[in-house]
Parts: C-alpha cells; structure tokens; sequence
C-alpha cells in the first residue's frame, strides 16, 4: 500500500500553518535578567543560538491577515535523530504508540520525500514550542528557495493534535477502571 | 459435546447461545473433579489476564517520557542590547463588519 504525500512543495514568500522550517536560528537569552535594563544604557549580554528545524503552529489566516506580530513554532525531528536520544523509542511497537496518538505531545508526519518508508517519518515535539517574529521566520522561509508545506487533511490533523494536548484537563481523582 | 441451547424465538435467527460455558483452560475434562480444576483454572486465567494488562499499562506509562533533541548546533554569542523600558500592549486589530 503506498502512501500518500503528505507534503507539497513550495517556492513563496508567504507563511502558512505547516510550513517546515529546517535550520531556524532561536536565540535564547542565558544573561542574568536581574542585572539587565537597570537604565537605558547599552550593555554586552550573553545568548545562545541555537539551529533548530521547526514547523509553523500559527493558524494561517492570522499569519494571512498580519493579526500576530510573532509566529508559534515546534520542533520538527527525523525519528533517526529522535531515537539518538531517545533509546526507549527504538523498541519494537513504541512508534505505533505515537502513530496512535498514544504518545501526549508526539506527533509523527510521513517523509517529504518518502512517505511510503516509514523510518523516514518525523516527528513533531509539541512540547518544545518556539516563538519568533513575523519578518524574521518570514525571511527565513523566503530563503530557503524549495521548501515543504503540509496538506489538508493532514495539516488539520496536525493542527487538531496540537489543540488536544493544551485542551487536555486533569482530574484529581477518577472513576475506578471496570 | 451436546449442549443445551435456548429456544430461538420466532423470526429470529441468531446463533446457538451455550448455556452452559466450557471451561477455556481445560475443556477436556469431564469428571466433577476435572470440572473444578477447570473452573479453577479458568479464574487464575482470568486473575493472570488482568494483571497482565495492568503490567502492559505501567509499562507504557513508564515509558512515555523522553528528553528533548540538542539543537543540531549551538553558539553561545555576545550581543549589544539596550533596555528600551516596558512594551506597550500592541493595537488589536478589529475584523471589518
């Protein structure tokens, strides 16, 4: 049985939910914030960069309409990266759990390229969220020439995976099992 | 084996219904010694089955964890900021009617 793409690829200027992002730059901040913007004077602090593939969580008619001045991103893995460190999921039957949605805050996508081997899939780690600006994660796509965009329905199902992880509530005490 | 099977009301035609179940464990025995080791050995099939799926559930809870991917490279860099005082809410943007 033979998969269908899961992707389309694009070469535009334009942002959309579901856009893959491989190398984005995150800087993250590592000064110490209590001894910064004392006054307004200009101080050398220390950040880290970080190079990161990630995929657009933004809904694409706000990115569309300009309505956010910063874009929502995740982590997007190659499941070979994954399992480097993560030695649990090389098991027999644990990518199934996540192909099930078993796994909260995994969610897999079939290869770009080929979509039919699945040890190509990747994996999006909806616990590690990134946001950037507008102008800066739109550059950046702009620069990658060729890129990935992701189709319905698997776009909506990306999207709905998302929402189900930050709508999820938890009880304090449940019905017992039957 | 004979069994007894209840009688099929009219129009209905479903399959034969046991009334009396045969033990899973040991269906082959008969005498009523052989029964009770049957019955017997039934529940702690039953007994085992569900501590089996309980074992299966810890065992997936307990690995469902993972730690996040090192970014693919990382630089710790040196940057001129200047603290331009607290942000103003940004003007939201009313869809048109």
């Amino acid at each position: 049985m033979s998969v269908e793409p899961f992707w389309v690829q694009i070469n535009e200027s334009t942002l959309r939910q579901g856009d893959y992002l491989p190398g984005c730059l995150v800087p993250i901040p590592v000064f110490d914030p209590t001894n910064f913007g004392k006054n307004s004077e200009i101080q050398d602090v220390q950040i880290e960069v970080n190079e990161l593939d990630l995929i657009v969580l933004t809904q694409s008619c706000d990115l569309d309409n300009k309505k956010v001045a910063q874009v929502v991103l995740c982590a997007i893995y190659h499941i070979s990266e994954f399992e480097e460190n993560n030695e649990a999921f090389k098991k027999k039957g644990k990518w199934n759990e996540v192909l099930r949605g078993r796994t909260e805050g995994l969610h897999l996508l079939a290869s770009p390229t080929n979509p039919d081997n699945n040890k190509e899939s990747l994996v999006v780690n909806f616990r590690e969220i990134q946001t950037l600006p507008y102008e800066y994660v739109l550059k950046h796509a702009s620069n990658l020439n060729d890129r990935w965009r992701l189709k319905s329905p698997y776009l909506e199902h990306f999207s709905q995976a998302f929402a189900r992880l930050f709508m999820r509530v938890g009880l304090p005490s449940a019905i017992p099992p039957f | 084996m004979a069994t007894i099977t209840p009688l099929r009301p009219k129009g209905v035609s479903p399959s034969p219904k046991l009334l009396v179940l045969e033990p899973k464990a040991t269906a082959q025995l008969q005498s009523p010694e052989g029964r009770k080791i049957a019955a017997l050995a039934d529940e702690v099939l039953r007994n085992l089955t569900v501590v089996k799926q309980y074992l299966q559930t810890l065992e997936s809870i307990g690995e469902i964890d993972w730690q996040p991917v090192p970014p693919k490279r990382s630089e710790r860099v040196m940057m001129r900021a200047q603290f331009k005082g607290r942000k103003k809410p940004l003007p939201y943007i009313f869809d048109e009617e």
